[in-house]
C-alpha cells in the first residue's frame, strides 16, 4: 500500500483514496481524423511496462478528484515525484538502483512535491 | 427561479403556505430509523455521541480564476471567505470548507441558500459554479471521548488532533464509502456523507461505537 | 468424574511453584476427549505437558505419533482443532500460542480414528518407504481418471482441520494507525527501542505475539539492574504505558510488512478468554499502520538439530524446556539428553537441573567448547559428552532412550562405538534463526551470515531498523544496547530530536565468554541418510532429510522448486523449525554453500490468521455498501422485491397477495400500457454542468450534436470510448444557454464523471466547464401510461398540453406543493413525465402522487417491468444489449451520431476504423420467435444453418429475451451478424437440451412504431 503525496492537497494520503488511470503523458493527438488506422491503435493500446521508472497518472479519488502525475519505480516501488497535470518533471530515466533505493537526477517544473533528495 | 449569466437557479425549499414543512420534508436517515434505538437514553458509560443535524442548506461553489472575487462577495454576504488548502471557515450558521482546489461546500439556514445562491451570482463577473445540493447529504456529528477511535476504525486518515486539528477539512473514506469530515472543538467531529450512503455510514459507525456504548440522537420524525 | 483434587493431581509434570501462572484460577480443559485441568496463564501446551500427554496428533504422511517440539509460534506438530460447538470450531491452532480457558475443548487435527490409534500409522509403516517427495504426483495420478477417488482417500486420512460448518458468531474490526514508530516484539532489544522512541516524544506502537511481553526475558534468569529480568520489564512497560502517545499491544502478531512501511497487526483480544467473545466486543481486531519508522526486534527461533527418530514426543527444542519452566513451572520429562552445537542451551539442562529433575548427559557436538557455561555445567555435575551426538532416538510413543556416537570434527561420519542413554527427553539445539520474515515481506532478500550461521535480514528501500536476536546478536547487553541505538536511529529519521540517548541497563551475565556454534545441521548416522531411519527435517509435512537429498539428485537444483516438490516449509509453520536445516542438506547435495543456495521468499502473513479479521467489521448488512433512493422505505412497506444495481436497492417487482412474481410482472406491464404506473428512477446518475464551455463539452464527449438544443429541451446521448464502443447514455437536458442537467445510468454514474473530469483536467482545462454530481439531490420518479397527463395535471398548476409542453421537452413547476423539475422523457415508449424534486421531498411526492393516483390505478412498477416496457419499444439498455464491443451503428443508431461536427468527439476516430464499419459485424436487431411462447434464453447463440454438423458456425446471440404481456407474446433482441441487413430472414438457436428454436430477424421495435403513444 502505497503512501501518496497528494500535490493538490499538499499532504501524505493513503493509496486507498487513489485510483490508477495508466500512463502519463499521452496526450490526445489533435487531429485524430487524420490518423491512420495503425497509428490509432498505437495511441489507444500500446503502453510501456518497463522495470525501472515509470510516469503514471493517478487520481485523488476519494480525496480533491484531480488527476496527477506519479513518477515512481516499478521495481522498487519508490516514488520520486508526484506533481500536478500540466507540470513537468525532467528525470533520469536511468537512476542506479540499489537494495536501499534510487540515485538519480531530477528537476522539476512547477509545484512538483521531490520526495527524494537528488543523489541520496 | 431566475436566470442569472445563463444558468437557471432554483428555489428548493417549498413555500410554507402550499405544503406544511415538517411532514414534507424526509431526512436521509428515514429508513435507519428501524434499526436504530434512537429514543433509547445515554447510558452512563457512553463515551462516544452520534448526532444527526436537520435539513441544511448547501452549496457547492466552483471558482478558478474568480476565486477572490466570489471570496469577497462571500464575504459580503456571509463573513466568511473561501478556505486555504484543507481548512474552513465558520461563523454563525455559515460554514465554507475547502473540497478540492477549485471547489468549496459553504452550508447555510436552508431557507437562505437560494438568495445567497442569487446573490453571489450577482455579485460576480466572470466564470463561477453554484449548484444547491441541499437534499444531497446528511450532516452527522461524532462527539464524546471515543469519537477519535471510533474513527479511527472507520477511515485511513490520520485523525489524530496533531494531524487533524480543530477547523481542519479532508475528503477521504469512510469504511468503503466516501466522506467529508471537518475537526470541530472538543475533539468532535462533522461528517458529511451523500444521502444514499447516509444508512451505510450510520450503520457502521453504530457497530463501530458499540463497544463504547454510543449513544445515537437521530431527529424526531 | 475425577474431583478437582484428583485433576490437580494429574498435572504431573507441574512443578509445585514457580511459573507465571496463577495457581489460584485452575481452568478446565479437554482433549481428545479428556478431562484435564491448567492455570490461567497457560497455554494450551503447558497445560497439555504439565498432564503428562505425549502424543498431540499424527504425522500428515507417515502417520507417525507426535508431541509439542517448542513454546512458541514455530510449532510444527501440536496443530489442533479448538472449539466448544460447531459455530466456534478453529482449525489449525497452535497450541502452543493458544492461551488456556476454562471450558476449552480440542483435538488433534489428523488422526483417524483417533491420534492415539491411527490408520495411516500402520499404512505408513507399510507404504511408508514408498512415500518419498512427488508421491502423490507420481502415484495418485494414474490413471487419471480414479484421481477423485484417491483424493477423498487422502483428505481423509491425511488432512489438517477442518472448517466450522455454521456461521461464526463473532465480530471483528479494523484499526487505522498513524505511527512514528512501530516497534516489533517487545523482548529486551524492542522494549530498549519503543523506550528510546517514546522518550523523543514520537508515536509509538509496540506489538508482541505473546499475552505477555518480555519475549526471552519471560524465561531468562539473567539480572539486569541487579534485578529480576521480569522486574525490569514491568517498570519499563509502566513507564511507556503511562505515556500517552505510546500504544501497547499484546496478543497481537505483526503478520505483514507492505510498501512504503505499511504493516498489519492481528491481535487477538478475546481467544484467551473462550470460544466466542463476550457483548459485541470484537474478537480479532486487525490494526492496520502506517509507520514513519520500524523497527524489528523479532528474535530468532532456535533450530533444532536432525537425527534418526527425531520426530518422537519427547524430543524437543532446547530453549522451550526453559519457556516451560519459568514461565509455567512444567517441566516437560524426568530424565533429560541434550544435544547442542553451540553454549546457549546449556542454560536448559541447568534449569532442568534446577527443577529437580535428572540431567543424564549434554551431548556437545563440538571437540572443545570454550564457552563459559560448559564449566557451569561441570561444576554442577553434569555429564558432558564433547564431539558427539545423538544418531538416534528410539521410543514407541515417546522417548525412551538416545543412541549417541562419537564423530569427525566436520561432523559428516560417526568415528566410533556407539553407546545407549537412557531418557524420556531429547532436547536438541542447532543453533538459532533470525526472525527475518517481516523484513523479506516487501522484497528485500535475507542475507545469510557465516558468523551467525543463519539469515539475517537485507537491505531495503524501507525505513526499517532491526536490533537484537534478528541481527545475530547473542548477548543480553548485545540485545540492549542495539535496542536502544537502533530505536535512536529509527525515532530520528522520523522526525524526532533525541535530547538525550538511554542509559544501557547493567547486566549480570555468567555467559561473557561464547563460545562458537558448530555449522551443523543433519547428524550423521551408522547407515547413509537414504537407509538411516527416518529424519525428518520439515515435522508439519513429513519431510524428511533422505527425501530433501533424493529430490536433488532427480534434478531439482532450485530451493523454489525443492520446497513445491518436498512441501518443505508449507503448511501452517511455514517452515519455522526446518527450513534452515532443509537448506543445509540441499546445500551439501549440490555441492554449494548455504548463501548460494538462497532461500525462499517470505511472504505475508507471518503467521495465520483468521478470515474473520481480513473481513472485519464488513459483514453482513455492511459487505458494501448499501444504497437507498429517498422513497426506500416505502417500497419496503408495499411489498417490493429488490434487486442490486451497482450498489443501488431498486425495487425488481411489487407483489400483491397471493401474487407470483410472473403475475406481478405482467399486472405491472399492463396497468402501465393501459392507465399510468410509476418508477422510482432516483438512482440514475445525474451530473449538473455549468459554464459557458458546457455545450462544447457536451459535442465532444456525446457522439451526436448539441449545438442547437434550446434551454427547456432534452435530448438523448450517447457516450463512446475513444475505440468508438458505446459505453453509456443517457438524457441531457438545456437548463440554461450555460447550464445542462446529465444523466447517466445507475451503474454509470461514477465512471461517466471520472471521464468528465479526466478530459477537463487533462486534456482540455482551458474549457470553461464545472461539474458536480446530484445524483443524491434529486428523487427522480417516472410517471408512464396513457393516464399520466391526467395524473400530472391534479398535482401541479403548468399547461400540460401537448402543444404547450411537448415530447423532450422539460419544466420548471410545483408539484405536490414541492418545486420541481417535469422532464416529458420517455423509456416506456408511452406518454410519460420524469418528476425531479430535492431528495428530502421525494418520499412526499410520491405519496401525494398516490393519493391522487387511486382514481388511475396507478401502479408502482419494478425494474423487471421497466426492462420489458424498454424492450417492447426497443430501446437498448447499455451493459445488456452492448458488450463494450458495440459502436452506435452496431446498435443501429447511426441517427445519434452527427461525424460532421467540427471537434473529432471521443469515439468518432475509433468507430471509423476500417473494422467498425465491416458490413457484416454483428448488430442489434429485433427476434421474434416462430412459436410465440417459445423462450429464448439470454446469451442463447444463434446459428443460420441448424442442419450444419458440429461445431456449428455461430453468428451472434441473444441480449434481452422477455414475456410482454401487453402484446401477449415472447419479445426478444439479439446480435446477429450482418443483421441489419437480413430482415426477415430465420435464425436458428440451437440450445443445450437438444430443442432448437427458430426465430425471424425484425425490427428492435415491437410496438407504436411510430411514436404515436409517446408523443401524445
Amino acid at each position: 500500500m502505497f503512501l501518496i503525496h497528494c500535490p493538490y492537497c499538499g499532504e501524505h494520503r493513503e493509496e486507498e483514496e487513489f485510483h490508477a488511470a495508466g500512463q502519463a503523458h499521452l496526450p490526445r493527438p489533435l487531429d485524430p481524423d487524420s490518423m491512420t488506422d495503425e497509428e490509432w491503435g498505437h495511441f489507444l493500446y500500446y503502453r510501456k511496462n518497463p522495470r525501472g521508472v515509470h510516469r503514471e497518472l493517478w487520481v485523488h479519488a476519494a480525496g480533491c478528484r484531480k488527476y496527477f502525475n506519479i513518477a515512481r519505480n516499478t521495481q522498487t516501488y519508490e516514488i520520486y515525484a508526484t506533481y500536478k497535470s500540466g507540470d513537468t518533471l525532467e528525470l533520469d530515466e536511468n537512476p542506479t538502483v540499489t537494495a536501499t533505493g534510487s540515485t538519480l537526477n531530477m528537476a522539476v517544473h512547477g509545484d512538483a512535491k521531490v520526495q527524494l533528495e537528488q543523489g541520496s | 427561479m431566475s436566470d442569472l449569466n445563463n444558468v437557471v437557479v432554483m428555489d428548493q425549499v417549498a413555500n410554507a403556505t402550499a405544503v406544511s414543512a415538517n411532514t414534507a420534508v424526509q431526512t436521509p436517515l428515514e429508513h435507519v430509523r428501524a434499526a436504530v434505538n434512537a429514543k433509547a437514553a445515554a447510558k452512563p458509560t457512553s463515551s462516544v455521541l452520534l448526532t444527526e443535524h436537520a435539513v441544511t442548506g448547501l452549496l457547492v461553489l466552483r471558482a478558478n480564476d474568480t476565486r477572490q472575487a466570489l471570496s469577497e462577495a462571500l464575504f459580503q454576504e456571509t463573513g466568511l471567505s473561501l478556505p486555504e488548502t484543507l481548512q474552513s471557515d465558520e461563523k454563525g450558521d455559515y460554514c465554507a470548507r475547502w473540497m478540492t482546489p477549485d471547489e468549496w461546500l459553504l452550508s447555510c439556514p436552508n431557507e437562505s441558500a437560494f438568495n445567497l445562491e442569487n446573490s453571489l451570482r450577482s455579485a460576480v463577473k466572470g466564470p463561477i459554479a453554484v449548484v444547491n445540493v441541499s437534499g444531497g447529504y446528511s450532516l452527522l456529528t461524532l462527539s464524546g471521548i471515543n469519537a477519535l477511535n471510533v474513527l479511527k476504525k472507520s477511515t485511513v486518515y490520520d485523525v489524530s488532533p496533531e494531524n487533524f486539528p480543530e477547523g481542519k477539512v479532508v475528503n477521504t473514506t469512510l469504511a468503503k464509502s466516501q466522506i467529508t469530515m471537518r475537526a470541530l472543538s472538543d475533539g468532535a467531529f462533522e461528517l458529511v456523507v451523500r444521502r444514499s450512503f447516509a444508512d451505510y455510514v450510520w450503520l457502521w459507525l453504530q457497530r463501530a461505537g458499540r463497544e463504547y456504548d454510543m449513544h445515537c440522537q437521530l431527529l424526531d420524525s | 468424574m475425577m474431583s478437582a483434587k484428583q485433576l490437580k493431581l494429574q498435572q504431573r509434570n507441574r512443578l509445585s511453584e514457580g511459573g507465571r501462572i496463577n495457581r489460584r484460577k485452575p481452568l478446565m480443559f479437554t482433549f481428545d476427549g479428556r478431562r484435564l485441568m491448567g492455570y490461567e496463564g497457560d497455554t494450551l501446551a503447558s497445560a497439555l505437558l504439565a498432564n503428562g500427554v505425549d502424543v498431540v496428533g499424527r504425522s500428515f504422511k507417515y502417520g507417525r505419533p507426535r508431541g509439542i517440539m517448542t513454546a512458541g509460534v514455530e510449532e510444527p506438530n501440536a496443530v489442533l482443532q479448538i472449539g466448544g460447538s460447531e459455530a466456534t470450531q478453529i482449525p489449525n491452532i497452535k497450541a502452543t500460542e493458544q492461551m488456556l480457558y476454562n471450558g476449552l475443548v480440542s483435538s488433534p487435527v489428523n488422526g483417524w480414528p483417533s491420534a492415539d490409534n491411527d490408520i495411516m500409522g500402520l499404512f505408513g509403516k507399510f507404504g511408508g518407504a514408498l512415500m518419498s517427495p512427488g508421491f502423490y504426483y507420481k502415484t495418485f495420478m494414474w490413471p487419471k481418471s480414479q484421481w477423485e477417488n484417491y483424493e477423498k482417500f487422502i483428505r481423509k486420512a491425511a488432512g489438517l482441520g477442518r472448517a466450522p460448518t455454521k456461521p461464526d458468531v463473532d465480530r471483528y474490526d479494523h484499526m487505522h494507525h498513524h505511527a512514528d514508530v512501530l516497534v516489533v516484539g517487545a523482548g529486551p532489544s524492542g522494549l530498549m527501542a519503543a523506550l528510546q522512541a517514546s522518550r523523543a516524544g514520537a508515536r509509538v506502537i509496540l506489538a508482541d505475539e505473546r499475552a505477555e511481553f518480555g519475549g526471552s526475558l519471560l524465561h531468562s534468569s539473567e539480572r539486569i539492574d541487579a534485578r529480576e529480568p521480569m522486574d525490569w520489564v514491568e517498570t519499563v512497560i509502566n513507564e511507556l504505558s503511562d505515556n500517552p502517545r505510546v500504544t501497547l499491544l499484546r496478543r497481537a502478531t505483526v503478520n505483514g510488512y507492505h510498501d512504503h512501511n505499511f504493516l498489519t497487526i492481528s491481535e487477538r483480544r478475546t481467544d484467551h478468554l473462550g470460544d466466542t467473545a463476550t457483548d459485541g466486543t470484537a474478537r480479532h481486531r486487525f490494526h492496520k499502520v502506517r509507520a514513519g519508522s520500524v523497527v524489528l526486534a523479532t528474535g530468532a527461533h532456535e533450530r533444532p538439530l536432525v537425527f534418526a527418530n527425531n520426530d518422537l514426543p519427547g524430543c524437543m527444542i532446547a530453549s522451550s524446556l526453559s519457556h516451560y519452566i519459568h514461565r509455567f513451572a512444567v517441566v516437560p520429562g524426568e530424565s533429560l539428553v541434550l544435544m547442542t552445537n553451540n553454549d546457549s542451551a546449556y542454560q536448559s539442562a541447568l534449569d532442568w537441573l534446577d527443577a529437580g529433575r535428572s540431567v543424564v548427559a549434554i551431548v556437545d557436538t563440538r571437540k572443545a567448547p570454550e564457552g563459559r557455561v560448559v564449566d557451569l555445567a561441570l561444576e554442577r555435575g553434569i555429564r558432558v559428552l564433547t564431539g558427539s551426538v545423538i544418531i538416534e532416538a528410539k521410543g514407541r510413543k515417546r522417548v525412551s532412550g538416545a543412541v549417541v556416537a562419537p564423530i569427525n570434527a566436520q561432523g559428516t561420519f560417526v568415528t566410533g562405538d556407539t553407546r545407549w542413554l537412557p531418557c524420556d527427553t531429547i532436547a536438541t539445539s542447532g543453533g538459532w534463526s533470525p526472525v527475518v520474515h517481516l523484513s523479506c515481506h516487501t522484497g528485500s532478500r535475507p542475507v545469510w551470515s557465516e558468523d551467525v550461521l543463519g539469515f539475517v535480514p537485507g537491505t531495503t528501500t524501507e525505513q526499517r531498523w532491526s536490533a537484537g536476536s534478528i541481527t545475530g546478536k547473542q548477548t543480553l547487553a548485545e540485545c540492549l544496547a542495539e535496542g536502544a541505538a537502533e530505536g535512536l536511529a529509527a525515532v530520528e529519521a522520523s522526525g524526532h530530536s533525541v535530547e538525550e540517548n538511554l542509559e544501557l541497563p547493567v547486566t549480570a551475565s555468567g555467559n561473557d565468554v561464547v563460545g562458537e556454534t558448530m555449522p551443523l545441521y543433519v547428524v550423521p548416522h551408522l547407515k547413509p541418510m537414504s537407509r538411516a531411519p527416518k529424519q525428518f527435517v520439515d515435522m508439519q509435512n513429513d519431510v524428511t532429510a533422505a527425501g530433501i537429498e533424493m529430490t536433488t539428485r532427480e534434478g531439482f537444483e532450485s530451493i523454489e522448486h525443492v520446497k513445491r516438490y518436498t512441501a518443505l516449509g508449507f503448511g501452517t509453520d511455514q517452515g519455522k523449525t526446518g527450513n534452515i536445516n532443509g537448506l543445509a542438506i540441499v546445500a551439501k547435495s549440490l555441492n554449494k554453500t548455504i548463501a548460494q543456495t538462497g532461500t525462499t521468499v517470505f511472504r505475508p502473513n507471518y503467521t495465520p490468521i483468521s478470515f474473520g479479521v481480513v473481513a472485519g467489521a464488513s459483514t453482513d448488512e455492511l459487505f458494501d455498501p448499501q444504497r437507498f433512493t429517498p422513497m426506500h422505505t416505502w417500497h419496503l412497506d408495499n411489498g417490493a422485491e429488490f434487486e442490486n444495481v451497482g450498489q443501488w436497492k431498486r425495487p425488481l417487482y411489487y407483489t400483491q397477495t397471493g401474487e407470483t412474481m410472473e403475475e406481478a410482472i405482467a399486472r405491472e406491464q399492463i396497468a402501465t400500457r393501459n392507465n399510468v404506473g410509476i418508477l422510482d428512477a432516483s438512482t440514475l446518475g445525474k451530473i449538473d454542468i455549468q459554464g459557458k464551455d458546457a455545450r462544447e463539452f457536451l459535442g465532444r464527449v456525446y457522439t451526436n450534436a448539441w449545438a442547437k438544443l434550446a434551454p427547456g429541451r432534452c435530448r438523448y446521448g450517447l457516450m463512446c470510448g475513444e475505440d468508438g464502443m458505446v459505453m453509456d447514455d443517457g438524457v441531457t437536458s438545456c437548463l440554461a444557454e450555460n447550464h445542462y442537467l446529465m444523466t447517466t445510468t445507475s451503474g454509470g454514474a461514477a465512471r461517466v464523471l471520472s471521464w468528465l473530469e479526466i478530459y477537463h483536467q487533462t486534456e482540455w482545462p482551458e474549457m470553461e466547464v464545472f461539474f458536480t454530481s446530484v445524483t443524491d439531490q434529486w428523487a427522480t420518479m417516472s410517471i408512464a401510461g396513457p393516464d399520466s397527463r391526467k395524473l400530472l395535471a391534479s398535482l401541479t398548476e403548468i399547461d400540460l398540453s401537448p402543444e404547450a409542453f411537448g415530447f423532450m421537452d422539460w419544466r420548471s413547476a410545483n408539484v405536490a406543493g414541492i418545486p420541481a423539475r417535469i422532464f416529458r422523457i420517455s423509456f416506456t415508449g408511452d406518454l410519460s413525465y420524469e418528476i425531479n424534486v430535492p431528495a428530502q421531498y421525494g418520499l412526499h411526492v410520491w405519496k401525494a402522487l398516490f393519493k391522487a393516483g387511486k382514481d388511475y390505478n396507478l401502479t408502482p412498477y419494478g425494474t423487471e417491468t421497466m426492462h420489458v416496457l424498454r424492450a417492447e419499444k426497443g430501446f437498448v439498455i447499455v451493459g445488456q444489449d452492448t458488450d463494450g464491443s458495440m459502436t452506435p451503428p452496431d446498435l443501429n443508431h447511426n441517427w445519434a451520431v452527427a461525424n460532421n461536427k467540427p471537434f473529432s468527439f471521443i469515439g468518432k476516430r475509433g468507430m471509423n476504423r476500417a473494422d467498425c464499419l465491416r458490413q457484416d459485424r454483428k448488430q442489434l436487431v429485433g427476434l421474434m420467435t416462430t412459436d410465440a411462447s417459445a423462450v429464448l434464453p439470454e446469451g442463447a447463440q444463434a446459428v443460420r444453418d441448424p442442419e450444419q454438423s458440429i461445431p456449428m458456425s455461430m453468428v451472434g446471440h441473444v441480449t434481452s429475451s422477455y414475456h410482454s404481456a401487453f402484446l401477449d407474446r415472447r419479445i426478444a433482441m439479439g446480435v446477429i451478424k450482418d443483421g441489419l441487413q437480413r430482415m426477415g430472414e430465420k435464425v436458428y438457436f440451437p440450445l443445450s437440451d437438444g430443442t432448437t428454436i427458430e426465430a425471424t430477424i425484425c425490427s428492435t421495435v415491437f410496438l407504436d412504431a411510430d411514436s404515436k403513444r409517446q408523443k401524445s
